[in-house]
């Protein structure tokens, strides 16, 4: 189980003035801001449960894990995993035992050798007995389907092969939490699909407890069953998927140009409320429509699409995290101005 | 403490191994670094050759120390050369990451992943130089000198080791310390020349502030006037635990400031 109660974690930064000057004027002063990275973070993680903390560029979720996989030490607060400290030098090792940590942008591989010989370090340093290590680095291969690359110095591995390898590194102890921090960062559709499948496959085989951060809606889609939103080092959400769906709406947008020009408006009546908006370009050309994907699917209305006009070309996007984020962040705002209802805030 | 010193043979090994994709490379550096040296004493030798004696020391005498201070000075380049990278990149980069995710001490597992062979060439010149000079340096060899020799070499290393951990940790406070560390380190050269005569202010820095000329110097020239010998190995030794103690505190306290690199 893992515990955070009230974990805040300030930077310091000093202040540098402009210019050449600023810069040897600052060598002398004291003056610093003070960057709440993570500001007062509650909740509580149990057991085999798999999380997404998700939220914009700089609102704190690498922060929070790296305070939880030992990195880094909060200002204030508390963590807490099994009971104990992983920032406290005295019972780190035992709480680091348990952990396995994967960093998008970095490696923990040994750039210039064979894969193997990182994992036979791991194996010593994780204190590994010999046939459990055997074991399991061969599941590992198998699932992550690593056998054509083992015997390669990762420096000529490519991201995809990368990425897989760094999973089965953190998982070579079997630990008990994985953290995967922006694992799919930079990897194209079809290589990031194979490793969420990947990802989801460990967990089904070792119950692993996943905590992982994403700027891709779909890896939470497919990898979790609860979502924390953090915004501005503080949760703004915590819940379930089904939840956030729920909340926020689950809608897609979906651009259909046809040669002739679209009445988006017949559409729209076609399906009543379940087509939310729609706004046409190019002089009806082009018609994007934002749809509930709770009662209308995308394939209902490019079936209807289809059926009706001569569609030329299709574009498809669902809600990022980014606007889930911005949704929320307008939602608290409009509650905290006393303002009734949700569709105000929406809006 | 014990798995530590059992997985450093593998460290060893993997830090070889991975060295070997660049062998032209650590080749050249061995061959420099060895070059580098000759070169160096070749310049005191045409500046003390000039002059026959100064004071006590002799140029065979000058040319003693110089060996033997290679010699601490290979073995430290050998084993905490990645201390380097503390001070310039790794904090800055936030490289420590990875090491503290894992159970075991992050600052062994950073400096045992660099093995540094390529400093045997200092080793090397340091020993045939010591022994080209010892009968000639005017030192009288008995048991005693040789053990005086072999503990101020053993403790010299950690004149080096102490002096990089201490200023390659202050990066966890200014992020990138090279600059100073490679200014402290470089006073280490001054230990060759005879200290005695260079003025007590500049004596007494390198003696009890940055002890290079305490653990170095010292030693050699108590074993060509023959006193305080046994002395010199004793302030070694406690400069070696002091400057150590020093380092390690201000890595343990600088790692609890460490804040990692934004992603």
């Amino acid at each position: 189980m893992i515990e955070l109660k009230n974990v805040e974690k300030y930077f310091k930064k000093p202040v540098r003035g402009k210019g050449v000057w600023g810069m040897f004027k600052s060598l002398f002063s004291r003056k610093y801001t003070v960057v709440k990275a993570v500001d007062g973070v509650s909740f509580t993680v149990h057991d085999g449960e798999s999380v997404g903390y998700i939220g914009a560029n700089g609102a704190g979720k690498s922060t929070t894990i790296k305070m939880m996989s030992g990195i880094l030490t909060p200002t204030g607060g508390e963590i807490l995993i099994d009971g104990k400290h992983p920032y406290k030098s005295k019972e780190r090792n035992a709480v680091l035992k348990t952990i396995g940590v994967v960093f998008g942008q970095k490696t923990q591989l040994w750039y210039d050798l064979p894969l193997t010989e990182t994992y036979e370090l791991l194996r010593y340093i994780y204190d590994v007995p010999d046939d459990e290590y055997k074991k399991r680095l061969n599941e590992l291969i198998e699932l992550l389907d690593m056998k054509s690359f083992m015997d390669a110095p990762v420096r000529t591995l490519s991201l995809g092969q990368r990425m897989r390898a760094d999973l089965a590194a953190a998982m070579l102890h079997n630990p008990k939490t994985l953290f995967l921090d922006e694992p799919t960062i930079g990897l194209d559709v079809l290589v990031k699909r194979n490793l969420v499948d990947a990802i989801k496959k460990l967990k089904a085989e070792y119950n692993t407890t996943l905590i992982l951060t994403t700027h891709a809606m779909s890896d939470i889609e497919l990898l979790c069953e609860r979502v924390i939103i953090l915004d501005a080092g503080k949760v703004l959400f915590d819940g379930s998927l089904e939840e956030v769906k729920h909340m926020f709406g689950d809608t897609r947008d979906v651009k259909v140009t046809c040669k002739t020009v679209i009445d988006g408006e017949s559409v729209k009546n076609h399906f009543g409320d379940a087509v939310i908006k729609h706004a046409a370009e190019d002089g009806g050309h082009s018609v994007t429509f934002t749809i509930d994907g709770t009662k209308l699917t995308t394939g209902e209305l490019l079936n209807y699409m289809f059926a009706n006009y001569e569609v030329a070309d299709v574009k498809i996007s669902e809600t990022g995290i980014e606007q889930v984020v911005e949704k929320i962040y307008e939602k608290d705002r409009a509650q905290g101005d006393g303002t009734n209802g949700e569709g105000d805030a929406r809006e | 403490m014990l798995k530590e010193l059992k997985l450093y043979p593998k460290y060893v090994s993997m830090s070889l191994r991975s060295g070997l994709s660049y062998k032209a490379d650590s080749f050249i550096m061995m061959i420099s670094f060895a070059v580098t040296e000759i070169i160096s004493l070749a310049t005191v030798y045409l500046i003390v050759g000039s002059v026959p004696q100064i004071g006590i020391w002799s140029f065979n005498a000058l040319a003693f120390l110089f060996g033997f201070i290679l010699v601490p000075k290979a073995i430290d380049h050998i084993f905490t050369d990645e201390l380097w990278i503390l001070a310039y990149w790794a904090v800055r980069h936030g490289e420590l990451d990875i090491y503290l995710t894992r159970p075991i001490n992050p600052l062994y597992q950073f400096v045992a992943k660099t093995f540094k062979w390529d400093g045997i060439g200092e080793f090397a010149v340091g020993i045939v130089i010591m022994c080209i000079f010892a009968p000639i340096s005017g030192i009288a060899w008995s048991f005693g000198s040789v053990m005086v020799l072999l503990l101020c070499g053993f403790f010299g290393i950690f004149a080096f080791t102490g002096i990089k951990l201490i200023f390659a940790s202050l990066a966890f406070w200014i992020k990138s310390s090279g600059i100073i560390l490679n200014t402290v380190y470089n006073l280490s050269s001054y230990a060759k020349y005879p200290l005695k005569y260079m003025g007590k202010a500049f004596m007494s820095i390198m003696f009890y502030v940055i002890p290079f000329g305490l653990m170095l110097y010292y030693p050699i020239e108590c074993l060509i006037t023959g006193v305080n010998a046994w002395w010199s190995v004793l302030w070694s030794a406690i400069a070696a635990i002091v400057l150590m103690t020093i380092g390690l505190t201000v890595w343990t306290i600088g790692i609890r400031r460490y804040d990692s690199s934004g992603n």
